[in-house]
């Protein structure tokens, strides 16, 4: 894995609003670097990548056993595997972003009962990759695990739903849901 | 001068504990000897800061998980005052249980001056203190609010009391011509301290305060600043408190999508810092007996906005000086009030400062000075 770099100490990617509604997850906000805005150019444009803590933890397969899962996907017709990082375009004016998730990239054929995705901004800068953790700090509301409750959106039986975490990032938790309910 | 104030809960959050703990640590600091008798005790410290010099006595202490009755009794209950009292007041167990040890204390007051703050203790007092003690009702909450069965009872025992203090002047005159012969004075609540944090008015935050129950009206409160977002979406609203109705107002907040603009914060100990960071107060009850929280807002030299109850803000806001009074749940109105505020900060300024004016009124010297003054006269000390 390549070794990732915040730009400096502070660095985030600071929310201003959270829109979870029709069918996606909206994110506006500003990049931070050491307290301040930074809207200083960067390599490649800015990503909002999703790391599912979940299949992360599953064992990278080994060649033998890629080739049987190649195999039989090609057998069973099954999509591909969900891999556990998933990336989506954001758009930037100056240190402010907006990202776009849609439910339905995330309600996928092999969701998990239930699973927790992570969101970073992630570029390079000076080739040094950087990954800012999305959440939301400068509002002098800590704790907002307690506060902010977001509304779940359903899709293909898979319930999407933004919260903050107890440092106050944002994550998205999907889960499974039996149908019917 | 030897004061006992008997309250319901001395260690839980609300604006009676916070108004009578006021009381006793300014009555104690002018060298008093002063004592709570609290109902129930279930943790160690009340949430508000009490003067060492105060004594609080539990009548039943739970905090070490088992409920230990003030004389350690361990008798049989004694059940024969049930049918003298409302019926609710010994429907449950645990009730009876505090009411049987304020029974077995309340006659061992000797010398004394018995503030109680409570009608459901109101009607304790009166039956079980010694008549030749001074004892004086605090009324917490206005004269309409209570039912038949007990306006009865409890008018009953007002006629046996030597002073009857309301906080609002409409309660006194309603209290007065309802008890020619009793004595009621107004005495409104202290608060705790005039050197609290004072908001500079900068933030686009407006705040509000209070119990999340049916009577505060936040829902009203949340759809009025629906309204507000929709000119000025910079803004938000922090709601300091928690209470019955939060999941039904997490769910209006969801509904509404105002999650990005308005906050259940939850409990507060420190409210003055967090009123101090609004630009802004305001206030959506149906009713209330004082309306503390709006003074509390004032005094960190916050501007307000409230419904005009029937009592209460009215007689705390001056309309167009400190504050605007709306019409009671008028949703509009109470937007209409907060966006001319946000629009306009020079007359956020001006009422800021009409505000502090109004809540140096309300300061622990001049409050004490009247209790002072009122225990003295009834007592013959005088």
């Amino acid at each position: 894995m390549v070794a990732e770099t915040s730009v400096g100490a502070g660095s985030h990617a600071e929310i201003g609003q959270v829109w979870p509604r029709d069918g996606h997850i909206r994110i506006l906000g500003t990049i931070v670097s050491g307290g301040s805005p930074d809207g200083a150019p960067v390599d490649e444009p800015w990503m909002l990548r999703l790391t599912s803590r979940e299949r992360r933890k599953a064992p990278v397969p080994s060649v033998t056993e890629r080739i049987v899962n190649r195999l039989k996907r090609s057998m069973t017709r099954t999509a591909e595997r969900t891999p556990s990082r998933l990336y989506f375009p954001v758009a930037t004016d100056g240190p402010h972003f907006e990202a776009v998730v849609p439910v339905r990239d995330l309600a996928v054929r092999d969701a998990l009962p239930r699973e927790h995705w992570d969101l970073h901004l992630v570029s390079a800068r000076g080739g040094r990759r950087l990954a800012l953790r999305v959440g939301r700090h400068h509002d002098d509301m800590p704790g907002k695990k307690k506060i902010v409750f977001f509304p779940e959106q359903t899709e293909a039986g898979v319930a999407v739903l933004p919260y903050y975490t107890d440092g106050d990032h944002l994550s998205v938790r999907s889960a499974r849901r039996a149908t019917g309910e | 001068m030897k004061l006992t104030y008997v309250l319901f809960n001395a260690f839980g959050i609300g604006g009676t504990v916070r108004t009578v703990i006021n009381q006793a640590n300014g009555m104690v600091a002018r060298g008093h000897d002063v004592e709570i008798i609290s109902l129930m005790r279930y943790w160690e410290a009340p949430p508000f800061p009490v003067d060492e010099r105060v004594r609080i006595t539990p009548m039943v202490d739970s905090t070490s998980g088992a409920h230990v009755d003030w004389d350690g009794f361990d008798g049989e209950e004694d059940t024969s005052w049930h049918q003298s009292f409302p019926a609710g007041v010994s429907a449950e167990e645990e009730h009876r249980r505090r009411l049987n040890a304020l029974i077995r204390h309340l006659p061992t007051i000797e010398d004394r001056i018995v503030v109680t703050t409570k009608p459901s203790i109101d009607l304790f007092v009166e039956r079980y203190t010694d008549p030749s003690l001074v004892r004086i009702v605090q009324e917490h909450t206005n004269f309409d609010y209570h039912n038949a069965e007990w306006r009865k009872a409890y008018h009953g025992v007002l006629t046996q009391m030597d002073a009857l203090v309301t906080l609002t002047e409409s309660d006194r005159v309603a209290y007065s011509a309802e008890f020619p012969n009793l004595r009621v004075e107004r005495i409104p609540n202290a608060l705790h301290s005039l050197d609290v944090p004072h908001s500079d008015l900068s933030r686009p935050q407006v705040v509000s305060a209070g119990r999340l129950d049916g009577n505060k009206g936040f829902d009203k409160l949340i759809r009025a600043f629906g309204k507000v977002v929709e000119t000025h979406p910079d803004w938000t609203l922090r709601i300091h408190g928690d209470g019955p109705e939060e999941e039904r107002l997490r769910r209006l907040v969801r509904t509404e999508h105002l999650y990005n603009h308005v906050f259940l914060m939850g409990a507060t100990t420190s409210l003055d810092e967090e009123l101090a960071k609004g630009s802004v107060f305001a206030m959506s009850s149906k009713t209330e007996g004082f309306g503390m929280v709006l003074l509390e807002a004032m005094n960190c030299a916050v501007p307000v906005v409230s419904f005009a109850c029937p009592v209460g803000p009215r007689e705390l806001v001056s309309d167009g000086v400190d504050g605007f009074l709306v019409p009671e749940g008028d949703v509009e109105a109470l937007a209409a009030g907060i966006v001319r505020l946000i629009e306009d900060e020079s007359l956020r300024r001006d009422f800021s400062e009409a505000a502090l004016k109004k809540a140096s009124d309300y300061g622990p010297d001049p409050i004490a000075d009247s209790w002072e003054r009122l225990f003295r006269s009834v007592s013959g000390t005088e």
